[in-house]
């Protein structure tokens, strides 16, 4: 199987201070990778260099290549709207806009036209958020008075909504209670069948249980790589291990 | 029970002296305000009832003659037979109202998405300033330029039969409505989160759908409050329009025929007539007048902002009230 994304020699700066160190690493198609690291590993600028989401942050600069189906993401020629649709993100924190359950999903749909079938996408974009069940009947109710492990999942439903190829998480648990985060994770296992994941968390356990594969960041420098069984019985890195087993970050 | 000297430090203590003296000096100044406000309406209120009650006012003019069609159609107080008319002033004042908020409302929330939203740093530090600056401009110098600059260009451009009238008070005003809109929806704009942003750019929106669609909705309680209160300023600004509407009271809707406000009309004739006459106590009933319409609207507007933000945050269907 070859890589669908391929990053090579990914560096990234916040102003003068450098948060990527030559990052290389291949993300493959229908899995999930787990990205895992102490605060400030870089693991979120990294993510958000794939969906080019650092182009927001002035005072961000990236250099290196993100090939993806023979063209360079991180070029300047690449229209970042059309990426963005197609790498479909969930934050840290859920951003419900204003307005009802329905104009959040509706909304990327027509930012890009299309209105077409919208209300059984609707439904099965819920589904696959496992969220349906909890909002069918109230799906004109303001988004912002959901709960927070509501919110989110509807985030995550209303990136579904834009049928992207790949999803970047960004700690899309880090508020959420342990019902809502098992949520996610079983809705993360149905999605990998048509897409890929790129998932940060800070929560190890949460890698160990949802991820097929796991990147371990440290420092702005990716230390090790590999299938998550080896990653967490057996680290090629001394760091590796010290960081899965609590032992610093 | 202790005695009081060695009370419990969580029992209340009494307040000292200076505590009571500023919660005092905070609480009147609140009440003195609120006071004034009642006051003033009391006071116009007060010199513009004989119109409805006096019978010695009625010998000249009352409220149903005023607004009649066969009376109250010319306005002509210091005529021969005095001539009093309502209509004529209400739809000079809607109509520069009007004309001033279709100009001054869409260039100034304009200018404040494009600050809030596309300007680089450096441009917003300029605009913003410059921009609110222009709310330092005394409406006598605006209503000058209005009546000796706007006037004529715009004769000229759009070739109108009479020089002075809703279009070039309208403009005028418009320069004194444009920097209070504009200041206080970029306030708004720039108030709502960066996440909303991140939020439809991850969504594959370009920076104008950003902006349109959920920068602004987001914004729009605070928007709809900046032109609530450019609404009252171009009601309610005497000088601009007394200088460039042409003050000819006509029955007219046409922005390019001359027109009385209510505003114009009281200041330019308040100072000349006789205390205690018909012709005064019509001045303070127009000024009345002038105080509902726009305390009213303003209610409407507050009412309706408050909807808004209630419907933003979720309350509005959760709760059953906005």
């Amino acid at each position: 199987m070859s890589a669908l994304i391929e990053v090579r020699g990914l560096s990234a700066w916040h102003g003068a201070r450098q948060v990527l160190h030559d990052v290389q690493l291949a993300i493959e198609e229908h899995e999930i990778l787990g990205v895992i690291g102490p605060a400030g590993a870089g693991k979120t600028t990294f993510l958000r260099s794939l969906n080019r989401m650092n182009d927001l942050d002035a005072g961000c600069r990236t250099q290196g290549v993100i090939a993806y189906q023979g063209i360079d993401l991180a070029d300047r020629a690449i229209d970042t709207a059309a990426l963005r649709r197609r790498f479909g993100m969930v934050f840290a924190v859920p951003v419900p806009l204003p307005g009802s359950i329905r104009q959040n999903l509706a909304l990327g749909p027509a930012l890009g036209g299309s209105k077409s079938g919208l209300e059984g996408r609707i439904e099965s974009t819920l589904r696959a958020a496992c969220l349906w069940d909890e909002v069918k009947d109230r799906l004109d109710m303001s988004a912002p008075s959901l709960s927070g492990g509501q919110q989110q999942r509807l985030c995550l439903a209303r990136a579904l909504m834009l049928e992207p190829e790949v999803l970047l998480l960004d700690e899309p648990c880090s508020g959420l209670d342990p019902i809502s985060t098992s949520r996610i994770e079983d809705a993360l296992q149905e999605l990998k069948s048509h897409l890929t994941v790129v998932l940060v968390t800070n929560n190890v356990m949460q890698a160990s249980r949802a991820s097929d594969r796991v990147a371990f960041f440290n420092g702005g420098r990716l230390v090790e790589c590999g299938a998550t069984k080896q990653i967490f019985i057996n680290p090629r890195e001394k760091e590796t291990h010290d960081y899965i087993s609590g032992r610093f970050g | 029970m202790q005695p009081a000297a060695n009370k419990h430090p969580l029992l209340r203590k009494r307040k000292r002296a200076l505590e009571w003296l500023l919660e005092g000096t905070v609480l009147s100044s609140g009440y003195i305000v609120v006071a004034a406000l009642i006051l003033i309406f009391v006071f116009v209120g007060k010199e513009a009832v004989p119109l409805i009650t006096s019978a010695e006012v009625h010998e000249e003019v009352s409220v149903g003659s005023m607004v009649a069609p066969t009376t109250g159609q010319v306005w002509q107080p210091v005529a021969e037979v005095p001539k009093y008319a309502l209509l004529p002033l209400l739809i000079g004042t809607l109509k520069v109202t009007l004309v001033a908020l279709l100009i001054a409302l869409p260039l100034a929330v304009g200018a404040a998405i494009y600050t809030s939203e596309f300007a680089g740093r450096r441009t917003r530090e300029i605009i913003k300033p410059v921009v609110e600056l222009l709310a330092g401009i005394p409406s006598v110098v605006l209503g000058f330029f209005a009546l000796m600059v706007l006037a004529t260009w715009l004769q000229d451009s759009f070739n109108y039969r009479f020089r002075l009238n809703a279009i070039s008070a309208g403009a005028g005003l418009a320069l004194a409505v444009i920097p209070i809109v504009y200041t206080v929806a970029e306030d708004a704009l720039s108030a709502v989160p960066q996440t909303f942003r991140d939020g439809a750019l991850a969504l594959g929106a370009n920076r104008w759908q950003t902006a349109w669609r959920v920068v602004l909705p987001a914004a729009m309680p605070g928007v709809f409050a900046a032109c609530v209160l450019g609404f009252g300023r171009a009601i309610g600004e005497t000088m601009i329009v007394l200088m460039a509407s042409g003050n000819a009271a006509t029955m007219s809707w046409s922005p390019t025929d001359s027109f009385r406000s209510f505003s114009a009309t009281i200041a330019a004739e308040l100072g000349e007539v006789v205390n205690g006459s018909a012709h005064y106590h019509v001045l303070f009933f127009l000024g009345a007048l002038l105080f509902v319409i726009t305390f009213f609207l303003n209610l409407l507007g507050l009412w309706y902002v408050r909807r808004l933000r209630g419907r933003l945050e979720g309350r509005a269907r959760a709760g059953g009230k906005g």
